[in-house]
């Protein structure tokens, strides 16, 4: 088995300059392997760094200390150390981040933000639906939709382009039972086919072969 | 790969003593969307004005397609704004003349670009005056009686006259209200994935920035205080400024 991301001592805080200068340590020296292929999901109690740690990996918040190598092949990246270039690139065909917030763009329709990540007019159409969004939504913009259907378009943008990790949080917080299914099906499928999972979740999905591992965090470090 | 817009070190200063920018560096790749944000008198118009060959840096270098040109002047100036740069300003007033019809503002610059066929140009013009959603009936029209959103339009279909690999917008949509700015936002960022093109935009609201750019740069006092990935800026802001700024946007 060969590691897709090693995270090494990582440390990250937030310094509050309006607040005088506070520095909250959010995480506190982890130490992570992701197997290629595998779908581990990370709970822990709210603030212990589940976030954090997420948006550390896609570059979207800077970390202190420590690194996080990626590998592709044979070559390997530390993206705590990596520049805004490589970081853009990692992102249009390595590592996707999903999470509960949809960005929205005015005017433009479900499908059309599908197929704008690559897909042809029928795929896109088949992954809204195999994801549950009726074809007459297809043409709506989604700053129409509801709580789960913004989810599923959330998790359709996250599955329009193939890239071998995707980082998902919290991505079924609000879906019912069905539809969380339907979303462990897609992400057990894309599995099957090798893409690495980390998903922060306060619950574990409960479908047969999609979590191979859990991971707790408690204090911005992994405890189990 | 050459960066459509390159900067050096460039510093603006104006014969009172003050500074309009200060030591001013960054690229923008061909398809790269570069915001900068901060607030009024930091400096980003001034820096818009570098970049559009509109005023010449003190110190420091502007170089387009990797040429130095801070200092051309006169024709080739000229020449060099209409193939490589189109500019939006914050007001119409300055980038179109009121008296003109839309089709006429958008031909001019064509004109200006050394194209001679008056059907070819009238044709040109027509279907980027239509591709930016503007009745086809008002295209033999002043501006003057235009809205702001449609001014904005026109603005930028003269822009676009040309296909040059660079567009500058300064405060795009700022006075327009929300549909009208949700229109021009999209059709921003349609004109910039079908043309791959090369854009910078100015504007303190960070709500279109966030939809635009791909890089942003904080501006402070006419200085860089922090650049980074825009979601990196928006989420994980370091410096003191930054921080006030982004807690200061109301979401």
């Amino acid at each position: 088995m060969s590691a897709v991301l090693k995270i090494r001592g990582l440390r990250k805080s937030y310094t509050r300059h309006l607040l005088g200068g506070r520095r909250l340590d959010v995480l506190r020296g982890v130490d992570l392997e992701l197997e290629r292929g595998t779908c581990t999901v990370l709970t822990g109690p709210s603030g212990s760094g589940k976030s954090s740690l997420l948006r550390c990996i896609y570059g979207s918040a800077v970390a202190d200390d420590g690194s996080i190598v990626y590998r592709d092949g044979m070559d390997e990246i530390d993206i705590c150390a990596a520049d805004e270039r490589t970081i853009l690139s990692l992102r249009r065909m390595h590592i996707g981040l999903a999470t509960q917030f949809l960005a929205v763009v005015p005017r433009v329709g479900a499908l059309d933000l599908v197929c704008e990540l690559g897909l042809e007019r029928d795929e896109g159409a088949r992954l809204l639906r195999t994801l549950g969004l009726a074809d007459e939504h297809f043409g709506v913009p989604p700053a129409t939709f509801s709580g789960g259907q913004r989810q599923m378009l959330n998790l359709a943008l996250i599955l329009a382009r193939p890239r071998p990790l995707l980082l998902l949080d919290e991505i079924t917080a609000s879906l019912d039972a069905r539809r969380k299914r339907t979303a462990y099906e897609a992400l057990l499928e894309r599995k099957r086919t090798g893409v690495t999972i980390l998903a922060v979740s306060h619950e574990v999905p409960d479908l047969p072969g999609l979590v191979d591992r859990l991971v707790t965090m408690e204090d911005g470090r992994v405890v189990a | 790969m050459t960066p459509v817009l390159a900067l050096h070190d460039v510093t603006v200063r104006y014969p009172a003593g003050n500074y309009g920018c200060r030591e001013i560096s960054f690229d923008v790749f061909p398809g790269e969307v570069l915001g900068i944000v901060g607030e009024s008198g930091s400096g980003k118009s001034t820096v818009l004005a570098c970049a559009n060959l509109d005023l010449v840096p003190t110190e420091g270098s502007v170089e387009i397609l990797g040429r130095d040109v801070s200092r051309t002047r006169g024709a080739e100036r000229r020449k060099l704004r209409a193939q490589a740069l189109g500019i939006v300003y914050q007001t119409p007033q300055q980038g179109l003349d009121l008296a003109v019809t839309a089709g006429g503002n958008i031909a001019e610059r064509m004109f200006g670009a050394g194209h001679r066929s008056y059907r070819v140009v009238r044709e040109r013009a027509r279907s980027l005056h239509a591709a930016m959603e503007l009745p086809c009936d008002r295209f033999d029209v002043a501006v003057r009686t235009f809205s702001g959103g449609m001014r904005q339009r026109v603005q930028l279909a003269k822009a676009l006259a040309t296909s040059p690999p660079l567009l500058l917008l300064d405060e795009p949509t700022s006075g327009l209200d929300v549909s009208v700015q949700a229109k021009t936002l999209d059709l921003i960022r349609r004109i910039q994935r079908d043309h791959g093109l090369a854009m910078v935009i100015v504007s303190h609201d960070l709500a279109v920035i966030r939809m635009l750019a791909d890089r942003v740069i904080v501006m402070r006092e006419g200085r860089i205080v922090e650049r980074g990935l825009t979601d990196q800026i928006l989420g994980d802001p370091q410096h003191p400024y930054s921080q006030l700024l982004v807690a200061s946007q109301l979401t």
